[in-house]
């Protein structure tokens, strides 16, 4: 009974692993960074050239983590966006910190 | 009549002061700004204001008319000293409780889920019909707060002449929207979302000292015109 629950836990673990990598890969937080740049009345063309980088390095730390929640990746968007642009890196810092 | 209309005008200073209505705009307004174009943002900002507005007037034009009902004229002595106790109360939470301690942040009172849900419908809200119902949801959750505001501005009203009671009802519904009015004005001036949003986190503790101290200074005109000299 035991080895079933450990296997089934393993797999939900696997299966939010994946869930994770999936809501956090470099086109979603690239769409999400011009998204916010159109918001902010920043111009798109210049988010664009940096948010690549940023998108790569938010996935590569979502799938390096074992578990992360959504604050912590706003806070490691808001982090290597900060180097680019410091609006934006002040939106992802006060997400869900508004209200 | 004068301190009649003082504490109207108090009261509905009080209610701008408070930061729910401000802050679910800010969330709505950055939401439509990502998405679609500057008029149709500022028509869902205007629908959300007016929702607000709305639902403030027809509130405390409905808490004069159930004053009128079961009292007859205003309230008495007994039930107005338990308004002044609320307002006391109020104060104290204001300066305890209003925004959460700790961290750079203008997080409120609401319960995580609540703070939630707003945040989810200000994300999804898409047409005029949307925004009004968003403001009249940011007015329904602020209730706690302010709903002795209303009361105390409702039974003063009620002290005035015929012919102000209407004017200075619509005067503490404009009054309570004024914030989110010159928050409109600001971002079409080119004021971004982080400009205010960073103005709130600069003056957090102001308004919080300020609208605390606001909220005994009611309770003391209530107590010194309506139950002493009343």
């Amino acid at each position: 009974m035991f080895k079933k629950a450990k296997a089934k836990s393993k797999l939900a673990e696997a299966q939010s692993a994946k869930t994770r990598a999936e809501l956090f890969t470099k086109e979603l937080v690239v769409k999400d960074l011009l998204k916010q740049a159109r918001a902010l009345n920043i111009s798109e063309a210049v988010v664009e050239e940096y948010a690549g980088k940023v998108g790569e390095k938010v996935e590569k730390w979502v799938r390096a983590r074992g578990g992360v929640t959504e604050d912590d990746v706003n806070s490691i968007i808001a982090r290597e966006i900060k180097k680019y642009n410091r609006d934006i890196a002040f939106i992802y810092e006060n997400r869900g910190k508004i209200i | 009549m004068d301190h009649d209309i003082f504490i109207v005008v108090l009261a509905g200073l009080i209610h701008a002061m408070l930061q729910l209505g401000v802050g679910t705009l800010l969330l709505l307004y950055h939401a439509s700004a990502g998405k679609h174009i500057k008029r149709k943002t500022g028509e869902l900002a205007t629908s959300y204001i007016f929702g607000n507005g709305f639902l403030i007037l027809t509130m405390v034009a409905a808490i004069a008319f159930v004053i009128w009902t079961i009292f007859g004229d205003k309230m008495n002595p007994a039930m107005m000293t338990i308004a002044v106790g609320i307002l006391v109360a109020l104060s104290a939470s204001v300066w305890l409780f209003y925004y959460r301690w700790g961290g750079k942040s203008t997080e409120l009172w609401l319960p995580k889920s609540v703070a939630k849900f707003i945040n989810k419908r200000a994300n999804l809200t898409d047409n005029n019909t949307e925004a009004f119902g968003l403001g009249l949801l940011a007015c329904f959750a602020e209730l706690p707060f302010t709903i002795m505001l209303m009361i105390a501005a409702a039974n003063s009203i009620l002290s005035l002449p015929e012919g102000l009671r209407l004017f200075m009802t619509t005067v503490y519904a404009l009054l309570s929207v004024s914030p989110m009015v010159a928050f409109r004005i600001a971002i079409t001036n080119g004021q971004t979302v982080v400009d205010i949003q960073k103005w709130r986190l600069k003056n957090k503790n102001f308004l919080r000292v300020w609208s605390g101290a606001a909220f005994a200074v009611l309770a003391f005109f209530l107590l010194a015109f309506k139950i002493i000299g009343g």
